[in-house]
């Protein structure tokens, strides 16, 4: 009795005065806590609110806004583009490039007028057939070219160039760069030679004028905006040769513990995600396309839990010592209970998906698809219960999910294409390489995600 | 600000709500640390992780029981995680078979101040003193310690045994407390209040 009194009063005396101990934590402290309370929450929105905005700004220039034709442009570097120069277009020079054989008839008539400003226009028809994809143009009809803005002239300075042809013909389409866009470039051929005052100033225009068509389309790239609808499950698994599985067997009902794997000792059920992502594209020939991107995976299960009075729970975890354990409080459990409740295992991802696409069959127009990427992923936020390794209790604890993960993906499509963009639906699966949580946690867990995917690409060059 | 509004703000996110529970608690909740830890930078740093775990889990607080022996909980299971994390309480833990002094239970004293006990528990080998702080301090019982920590529950009363004579004997050597005396002066000593 008496030793009991001694010892109670130590401890007292011991409690008393410890508790009575204050110390006064550094700065540092309260910003390091402020810094990662806010910062969570602001790497989250922060990154989400600029993949939207990024993926929103791309969606409105390549995807709705109209194509243009520009067909002059200036202050750009003339080694950029092909350029098609003064004496191609000249009808008074000697052609570099012969294009077609003119005959006879093919004749040219120019006009060159210096104005009081010092802008030279230069003005001339050609035979329609000249040019290029009008080869079944009427022999008698010309074609009119009018080029201004070419003096004063500087070397990184385009001109005007203007075209025009009867509208007689209306289904024939001189390929003129600046205008249809096509590859070729526009040769003309002289049938006679002008006067010596021209020749001046035709050869000051070859020195000096030149003119850029458009860069080649190689229409080899392509950007692509995916959204999928998803369902989110998970897979568990764990060993038993683990020091910490089955740790408390008196923990497990009995019908649920004669399977012994992990997952039939939870209760947990898919739900609804998404994805979003945005992807480039490289074609590298027509059966297989590289493509690389970035994309937004928000997946969420649900796991039946229930409530009970806050209790202490252990994690073993794996280690070299044997005796690894992280405790907590809980008052979730994963068998009985007072209440039962739903939690909601939350993942939010940013992955860097990169991949194969392979066109298994189909046309220009309507396409089947298949692809597969690898994604280098990183966790910019979870709200991730655990459970504990005697199966007891659901307990957080983020140090021991993993950041960085490595997903697979799959996914087979139907795709339509029609004027220079692709319409493409198909389903998708996705899986989760290396377990959401560390590697001292000894229970396993791989996300899988089914969704459809809907993505629409756009040719960019 | 009463408790109930720092509660109720802190589930809001709130962040004045959220300052205030730290200047509140934090005096006390680094006491609480500097006890486990090896040094101070450490019992810092224990501070900042258990009160990010604090804010992040509020919304498990259920008023069954003292908010502030809550945020203690958390404290203390933050500590020995961290000890643990960093390996420095399973280097210490073979301290239990080491030979303590000799049990003197008469010599408790009176009066001392508080930071010479705080200093003096954190003299004491680390196994010795978290064990120390877990029963004595904390109020946790032997088969709770021995779930903590991973030892067998007798090891934990033995090692608080050990941890107590220790601490007595440290006491001792400082003048902090008197040496061994009879167990009734001491008696007559702790009924004058001195």
């Amino acid at each position: 009795m008496e030793k009991k009194f001694y010892h109670t009063d130590f401890e007292e005396l011991i409690k008393e005065k410890a508790d009575q101990y204050k110390m006064y934590p550094s700065d540092r402290v309260w910003k390091g806590i402020d810094r990662a309370i806010r910062s969570r929450r602001k790497w989250y929105w922060s990154g989400f609110v600029l993949l939207l905005s990024g993926i929103s700004y791309l969606a409105i220039t390549e995807l709705m806004s109209p194509a243009t034709v520009v067909p002059v442009e200036r202050n750009i570097a003339l080694k950029e583009q092909p350029q098609v120069t003064a004496q191609q277009l000249n009808p008074f020079s000697t052609p570099a490039i012969k294009h077609a054989i003119p005959s006879s008839n093919d004749e040219v008539i120019s006009d060159f007028i210096v104005e009081d400003d010092g802008n030279v226009t230069a003005a001339f028809e050609i035979p329609l057939k000249l040019l290029p994809g009008t080869a079944d143009a009427n022999p008698d009809q010309k074609a009119s070219v009018r080029i201004s803005g070419l003096a004063p002239l500087r070397n990184h300075e385009q001109y005007n160039f203007e075209l025009s042809w009867p509208e007689t013909n209306e289904n024939i389409t001189p390929a003129i760069p600046a205008l249809s866009g096509a590859q070729e470039k526009i040769i003309l051929h002289p049938q006679e030679q002008a006067g010596t005052e021209e020749k001046v100033r035709i050869n000051w225009l070859q020195d000096k004028a030149s003119f850029r068509a458009p860069e080649e389309k190689s229409k080899r790239v392509s950007w692509q905006l995916a959204f999928s609808p998803t369902v989110n499950y998970r897979r568990l698994t764990g060993s038993r040769n683990e020091k910490t599985y089955f740790a408390s067997a008196a923990n497990i009902p009995v019908a649920a513990g004669l399977d012994g794997s992990v997952g039939n000792l939870v209760n947990h059920k898919p739900a609804l995600g998404f994805e979003l992502g945005t992807h480039g594209h490289l074609a590298l020939n027509n059966k297989f396309t590289v493509k690389a991107g970035l994309q937004f995976n928000y997946s969420k299960y649900d796991i039946r839990a229930f409530k009970t009075p806050a209790e202490l729970t252990t994690i073993a975890l794996n280690s070299q010592t044997g005796n690894n354990t992280i405790v907590g409080v809980s008052d979730l459990r994963n068998f009985g209970g007072t209440s039962p409740t739903d939690l909601k295992n939350q993942y939010f991802q940013l992955s860097m998906p990169v991949g194969l696409e392979f066109r298994l069959f189909g046309n220009d127009r309507l396409q089947f698809n298949v692809a597969s990427t690898i994604q280098p992923t990183y966790l910019l936020n979870s709200n991730t219960y655990l459970i504990t390794t005697d199966f007891k209790n659901y307990a957080k604890e983020p140090s021991l999910v993993r950041k960085w993960n490595v997903n697979a993906g799959a996914e087979a499509f139907i795709a339509y294409v029609r004027g220079g963009v692709k319409w493409q639906v198909g389903p998708q699966f996705r899986y989760q390489l290396l377990s959401s949580y560390q590697k001292e946690y000894p229970i396993k867990e791989y996300l899988m995600e089914y969704g459809i995917k809907i993505g629409i690409t756009k040719t960019i060059r | 600000m009463t408790e109930e509004a720092i509660l109720s703000g802190c589930l809001q996110n709130d962040a004045g709500a959220q300052r205030e529970l730290y200047s509140r608690y934090s005096p006390k909740m680094l006491s609480v640390c500097y006890r486990f830890a090896h040094n101070r930078e450490d019992a810092e740093d224990m501070l900042q992780e258990g009160f990010i775990k604090v804010f992040s889990q509020v919304h498990t607080f259920q008023n069954k029981g003292a908010f502030e022996g809550w945020i203690r909980r958390i404290m203390v299971h933050t500590c020995i995680n961290h000890l643990k994390k960093n390996k420095k309480f399973n280097e210490s833990v073979d301290i239990i078979y080491a030979n303590g002094v000799q049990v003197r239970e008469e010599s408790v004293p009176s009066i001392v101040q508080a930071k010479q006990i705080v200093e003096c528990i954190r003299l004491l080998p680390l196994g010795y003193r978290t064990v120390l702080n877990l029963y004595a301090i904390e109020g946790y019982s032997h088969k709770e310690i021995s779930g903590m920590l991973d030892v067998e529950e007798s090891t934990s009363r033995s090692q608080y045994t050990r941890a107590k004579q220790m601490l007595e004997d440290i006491l001792i050597r400082k003048n902090i407390i008197q040496p061994a005396r009879i167990k009734s002066d001491w008696l007559g000593l702790a009924a004058s209040g001195q």
